[in-house]
Order: structure tokens, then C-alpha cells, then sequence
């Protein structure tokens, strides 16, 4: 059931970045790890505050910061990154992708851990062939920080959830603009620069994924050929130029202060919706209406998953689910655009039985309706799972041009 | 031969030479190396996963895509993995790959716990060994093409830069003017982070998996005469590290290869005394003094440098 937004989610950095390092030791201390040692830039960003840099991923990758967390200790180490203003224990930079560099790194770390370095319990969550080359922490113990990051990020505090309702906000207004500049006729490439521009303008720095603006082969078979035999989406090759009628799915995503938002709807170029398309969104409409319904602490997922299904039955003869086989019905968002919890994936039924909702969690709703030969309708909502039901996250964006049935 | 093929064949040799049988990368710019696909573009680095297999001694690729948009025909449908969340389905693709479980060398390109127990289950035999760097060395000259390529998105940053030059306001308004420029003129994705402070400009893009970029300052001096211009004339076949470092300026000075995004060989103040550069190079030169910085995209040549970059601003 939802709640309104009680109050304002207002970002209040200090405390962001003290409840993230207590989480952080207390997962640790679980997970019987003496240190952590982070180079995946989210993750970096989840113990330092130390926010990534929205480049190609071989710049980031370059000359990226380091975080490692000790055990009991009272504030992280950052290796490179821009130290200032946070409550880390800054040392010099390395370039782990180069091996002059990951020996640095391995000279920093041996100097770092001092005795843990030799067989202590050490979680990592990446190495590069240059620190496997130079022998970075072989005397550790190793193991994958992968689950330790993963069980500190599924339940978001509320600064977090401050983060990505700011997000969604900033990112939602960009597209109001950029659905303004949507007349047939225009390429994608100048819809790309409205909201590139967009973006900036609303303080945003960090771009995600590049934006997408697909336009919809009506009939599957028209489209790129899948293994799912099912709908290719997000395609993003060339620069088509849209044309009165083309019915577009939107997809992007920009992140503040480290957390992302994620924007999807539907358009069409220069027309209001044909009667076909305007029933494909009143379906999608009623499919979140059963998820929100359903959406409570100790649903299962399958249960989530089961009344969104319900929702769509009566107009899929063949069973399918009213969501695309490769993705989800729901995936998290917060440091990463898609990350835990995952709702109705190829991960299957029984993962699904398994899994419950719970407070903290940030569920982004993505069902998607396609009816061959008329097209398809998709959008994206974000919500936070509380102790008694849901808020919305972003504010809310109109689904123009469709209707919402009074 | 198309170019992702001409690329290919070179990583393939460069792998054969190293003695590995199979190749698990993660990394998207080894990937688009090697098989030309054009996959969506996300900020940042990802964790290491099996994205992308090749089966040396065969060529055999098979790739994580769920449609064949953007995927060169020579990788068929029956080669693409959907995307999947399921590590079981990982497992099984990865065992069932001809070669990996015959496989006595398996080169990765990155290496996380997690994925080298998944390696070590379905490669029984195989050593799981680091070849980002023999990629990396496979990539390390330019084909013509590839060159081209990189002058073709040179000309679309440069597009940016001037825009942030012309454009009046904030530091924040030039850059979203870059930006945008950048995107109308041909890419929506940035290589480097785009930078705007007070006179100073850098835009990079990433066009058709090819980097190109420059740097300038408002009101800086003619080409001749700006912060990297002796940096520059230095890149020639055969100068060392060590000799480049004799040609910097005062001040932050980097040179680093320039290709599908950020490559070595690294040589700044700390690193890189030994590297040796070599004709078909592509380098990115940068160096600032106190009043300017600048910054170009430099193919090394038997003879002079030539910069791809060479659009004014």
C-alpha cells in the first residue's frame, strides 16, 4: 500500500556516509573479513564517498581509486580519487591497470595492512592482470567481496533513498524537455543532446547509459532477430531519424551524489496514441496497479511477481508474463542501475519462493505490454519498500502522450 | 578484410604466441576489439564476467547479447547468450564452450575470487592466466582504418571544444554547450570526463568504438608554441620513456595511448621510463604550464608526428 511522502527526502551527507561505514563494518565483521579491498568504482563510492567519474570505462579504469576498509578502524583508506572534504584517510594514487602502477599499489597495500596483508582474511572485488602480475596480496587469504557489498547495499538508508529520489527527480524534468523537442523528423542524436544538455543544467554530471530512444518495429519479426525469440530492447545503433506515428521506447539513467535514477516511458513522435496503443497502456496501467498491490514487507517475490502476471492474464492465451523473458519484472537500483533485489528473472521460480521483500529495498517496476502488430508499451516507476507498504521515489512523471483512464 | 576482422586476426596471433587456448573477457573495449559489436555504452567499468569467449585455435566467439543488432555477421545468433541472471546458466554455457574444458591456458582479462573458482570448475585443467596485457600489446599500433576512425571522432570533439570556447556563461553552461555539440555532431559518449574550468577545455568522445580528443585554453598561444608543442615533436619511432621526459615541460605532462578509449603505454613523471614508442601509434599528448593547457590526439609516423586533432581551435 502506498504512503505519501511524509517529510523531505533531504540528502544529509554526513550522516549518508556514517551509516554506509557502519553497515559496512558490521557486514565484516559477519562475514569474518579483516579488510576489504574495493576497486569497483560503486563500491568505492559506497565506503569513501569518493563519487565516479561518468567516463568510458577505460578511463575510469585507469587510474581509478582504491578503497580499503580495515576492520575496526575508524574511517576508510582512498588511494588516489579526489580526497578532499571527505572523512577518508587519503593516500597517493595508483594505476592498477599498468603493472608499474599495481606494484605501487601492492606497496601501498603491504604498508596499509601490515600483518593482515600476510594471511589475513582479505575480501577483494577485482583485480587487474597488472596486480596479478605483480603478485599484489598473494600472501593474503582472498575471497570475494562480492557478497558483503552486495548485503550492505540491499537495504537502502534513508540518505540513500534521498540520493535517488533526487536522481529520478533531475533526470524526470531533463526528459520533460527532451519530449518537447520530439516532432517528426528529429534524430535521435539531437534527442541525445537535449537531454545530455538537460542533465547538466539540473547539476547533474554523471550520464549512465547512453540514452536510449528505440524506435518500435511494430511486428517482432520486423525487429533485430533474439534468443528469446521475444522483443530486442534497449538497441541503441544509429541515428534514426523518427517519423509521425513511431512509437519510441525511452530508457536512461544518470546518477547523483553516486546513486542512479532510471527513466523509462513510452512516446510517440508528432500523434496521440491510436486506440491499439492507448489499450497496450491501460494493460501496463493495470499490471502496476496489481505490483503495488502487492508490494508489502514479507511478499515474496513470487507473490509480486504472481499478481502482476494475474493482472495481464486475460489477454496472454499463451501464459506469458507481461514483462520481457530477458530482463524483470522489478530490479533495485542504487549504486549500480540494476543490482539486487531481482523480481521474476531467468533466475527462476524458486529463487523467486525464496526471496521476500523488505524494508530499505528500492524496487524499479518495469513491465512491459506487447501486443504483435500494434506495438508495445513500457515504463519505469521506482519505490522504496517501507515497514508498512511503499513510497514513490522521483516525484512522479506524466505519461503523456497516453491517458490515464479517470 | 573488414577492420574488427583484420583486429581480430591480430589478437588471435598475439594469444597463439602466448600459448593460451581460450579467452574469457570482461572488458568492453577488449570485446568490441575483437568481435566489431556495437554494445550499449555504460559509464564506468563493470565487474569482471564472462562476456565475450574465443576459442583460439578456432576463432569460435561466442557473445553476451540478446539480439544481433549491432553484431557483425559473422558472429551468428546460435553464437549470442542472452543476458542472464542465473549463475547456473553461466556455468553451463561456459562448460559446454568447444575448447574450455580441454583448455590448459585460459586468459582473462580481469580476475575477481568469484569468477576464478567459476574458471577453474569448467576449465579443469587450464591455468587461468592475465592477457589483458597481451591484448593490449596486440592493440598497441594502429591500423589505417583505425586510424581514420580516431581523426573521424577527433573532428566530433573538436566540435565540443570549440562550442565550450564560444559559448558564454558559467563553466557549467559551457560544458552542457559542449556536451550537447559533441552529441549533435556524432557522439553521446564521453571518453575522458569533460572538463570546463575558467579558460581551460577537454572534450573526448567515443564514436564508433574509436576515442577521439584535444584540450585547449582560451586565448592560448599558436600551435607552435603551446605547452606540448616540444612533447609532440618527440613522439618518433624508437624515443624512449626516458627521452620523453627530457622533452617535457614544466609542469603536469601525460602521453598515453589513444585507441578504443584509454590505452597504454602510460608515460608520465612516474611511469612508463622504459616504454618505446613505435611507428602507428596513436597517442593522446597533454601538457599545462601555468598560463595554458593543451592537448592533442598524435599519430606517430616514420617522420613527424601527425595530429589528428588538428581541427582549430
Amino acid at each position: 500500500m502506498s504512503k505519501p511522502l511524509t517529510g523531505t527526502l533531504e540528502l544529509d551527507v554526513g550522516r549518508l556516509r556514517r551509516e554506509r561505514y557502519a553497515k559496512l563494518q558490521a557486514q565484516m565483521a559477519a562475514d569474518g573479513l579483516d579488510v576489504l579491498v574495493l576497486l569497483h568504482g560503486p563500491h568505492v563510492a559506497y565506503a569513501t564517498d569518493c563519487l565516479p567519474i561518468a567516463a568510458d570505462a577505460t578511463h575510469v579504469s585507469a587510474n581509478r581509486p582504491v578503497a580499503v576498509v580495515l576492520a575496526d578502524q575508524f574511517q576508510p583508506c582512498l588511494l588516489g580519487g579526489d580526497p578532499d572534504g571527505l572523512d577518508v584517510d587519503a593516500h597517493p594514487a595508483v594505476w592498477p591497470d599498468i603493472d608499474e602502477g599495481a606494484a605501487d599499489l601492492g606497496a601501498q597495500l603491504d604498508a596499509i595492512l601490515g600483518k593482515t596483508a600476510r594471511g589475513g582474511r582479505v575480501g577483494i572485488d577485482l583485480m587487474t592482470g597488472a596486480m596479478r602480475r605483480t603478485g599484489v596480496l598473494s600472501a593474503a587469504h582472498i575471497t570475494d567481496a562480492a557478497n558483503t557489498m552486495g548485503a550492505v547495499k540491499l537495504h537502502k538508508t534513508i540518505d540513500e533513498l534521498a540520493c535517488i529520489h533526487q536522481a529520478q527527480a533531475r533526470t524526470n524534468r531533463a526528459m520533460a524537455t527532451v519530449q518537447e523537442a520530439l516532432v517528426p523528423g528529429v534524430r535521435r542524436s539531437e534527442l541525445a543532446a537535449v537531454f545530455l544538455r538537460r542533465l547538466r543544467e539540473e547539476g547533474i554530471d554523471a550520464n549512465m547509459i547512453d540514452v536510449i530512444f528505440q524506435p518500435m518495429a511494430r511486428r517482432m519479426a520486423d525487429g533485430p532477430r533474439t534468443t528469446t525469440g521475444h522483443l530486442a530492447f534497449p538497441t541503441w545503433w544509429g541515428d534514426p531519424v523518427y517519423a509521425e506515428g513511431d512509437l519510441i521506447w525511452v530508457d536512461a539513467g544518470s546518477d547523483y551524489h553516486g546513486y542512479a535514477s532510471d527513466f523509462g516511458r513510452t512516446w510517440v513522435a508528432g500523434r496521440p496514441p491510436n486506440p491499439g496503443e492507448q489499450r497496450c497502456f491501460e494493460r501496463w496501467l493495470a499490471v502496476m496497479d496489481a505490483s503495488y498491490e502487492a508490494i508489502v514487507p514479507g511478499a515474496t517475490f513470487a507473490e509480486v511477481c504472481a499478481a502482476a502476471t494475474a493482472a495481464d492474464a486475460a489477454h496472454q492465451p499463451d501464459g506469458e508474463r507481461p514483462w520481457m523473458p530477458h530482463f524483470y519484472l522489478v530490479h533495485g537500483v542504487g549504486t549500480e542501475s540494476a543490482e539486487m533485489p531481482f523480481l521474476g528473472t531467468d533466475d527462476g521460480p524458486d529463487f523467486d519462493a525464496a526471496n521476500t521483500l523488505e524494508p530499505g529495498m528500492v524496487l524499479v517496476l518495469e513491465p512491459a505490454i506487447w501486443d504483435d502488430g500494434t506495438g508495445g508499451y513500457r515504463a519505469e516507476e521506482i519505490v522504496a519498500v517501507t515497514e508498512d507498504g511503499w513510497i514513490p521515489l522521483g516525484g512522479g512523471h506524466p505519461y503523456d502522450p497516453f491517458e490515464v483512464p479517470a | 578484410m573488414s577492420l574488427h576482422l583484420q583486429r581480430r586476426t591480430r589478437a588471435v596471433d598475439a594469444l597463439a604466441a602466448a600459448g593460451i587456448d581460450m579467452l574469457v573477457a570482461g572488458r568492453q573495449d577488449h570485446i568490441n576489439y575483437i568481435t566489431g559489436a556495437h554494445q550499449l555504452w555504460t559509464a564506468g567499468a563493470r565487474p569482471f564476467g564472462p562476456v565475450c569467449t574465443l576459442h583460439v585455435a578456432t576463432g569460435e566467439i561466442f557473445l553476451l547479447s540478446t539480439w544481433d543488432e549491432g553484431v557483425p555477421d559473422d558472429i551468428d545468433l546460435d553464437h549470442l547468450h542472452g543476458i542472464t541472471w542465473n549463475g547456473a546458466i553461466i556455468y553451463q554455457r561456459l562448460a559446454a564452450n568447444p575448447g574450455m574444458a580441454a583448455a590448459q591456458r585460459v586468459g582473462v582479462d580481469a580476475w575477481s575470487p568469484g569468477m576464478a573458482g567459476l574458471l577453474s570448475a569448467v576449465a579443469p585443467n587450464a591455468e587461468i592466466v592475465p592477457a589483458d596485457d597481451i591484448l593490449l600489446r596486440a592493440r598497441r599500433t594502429k591500423l589505417p582504418s583505425e586510424v581514420d576512425a580516431i581523426r573521424a571522432a577527433c573532428a566530433v570533439a573538436a566540435e565540443a571544444v570549440e562550442a565550450a570556447l564560444a559559448h558564454p556563461g558559467t563553466d557549467a553552461q559551457r560544458l552542457a554547450a559542449g556536451v550537447e555539440a559533441m552529441a549533435l555532431a556524432g557522439s553521446s559518449t564521453p571518453a575522458a570526463e569533460p572538463r570546463v574550468h575558467g579558460p581551460i577545455v577537454d572534450f573526448s568522445c567515443i564514436r564508433f568504438h574509436y576515442e577521439g580528443g584535444l584540450g585547449r585554453t582560451a586565448g592560448g598561444a599558436p600551435s607552435e608554441a603551446r605547452p606540448h608543442a616540444a612533447l609532440i615533436a618527440a613522439c618518433v619511432p624508437g624515443a624512449t620513456g626516458h627521452d620523453l621526459r627530457q622533452a617535457a615541460p614544466d609542469g603536469d605532462w601525460l602521453i598515453r595511448g589513444s585507441g578504443m578509449g584509454f590505452e597504454p603505454p602510460v608515460i608520465n613523471p612516474h611511469y612508463g621510463k622504459s616504454e618505446v614508442l613505435e611507428e602507428h601509434m596513436v597517442l593522446s599528448v597533454s601538457a599545462s604550464t601555468s598560463e595554458e593547457y593543451a592537448r592533442d590526439t598524435v599519430l606517430v609516423t616514420e617522420s613527424t608526428p601527425e595530429i589528428l586533432s588538428s581541427e582549430e581551435p
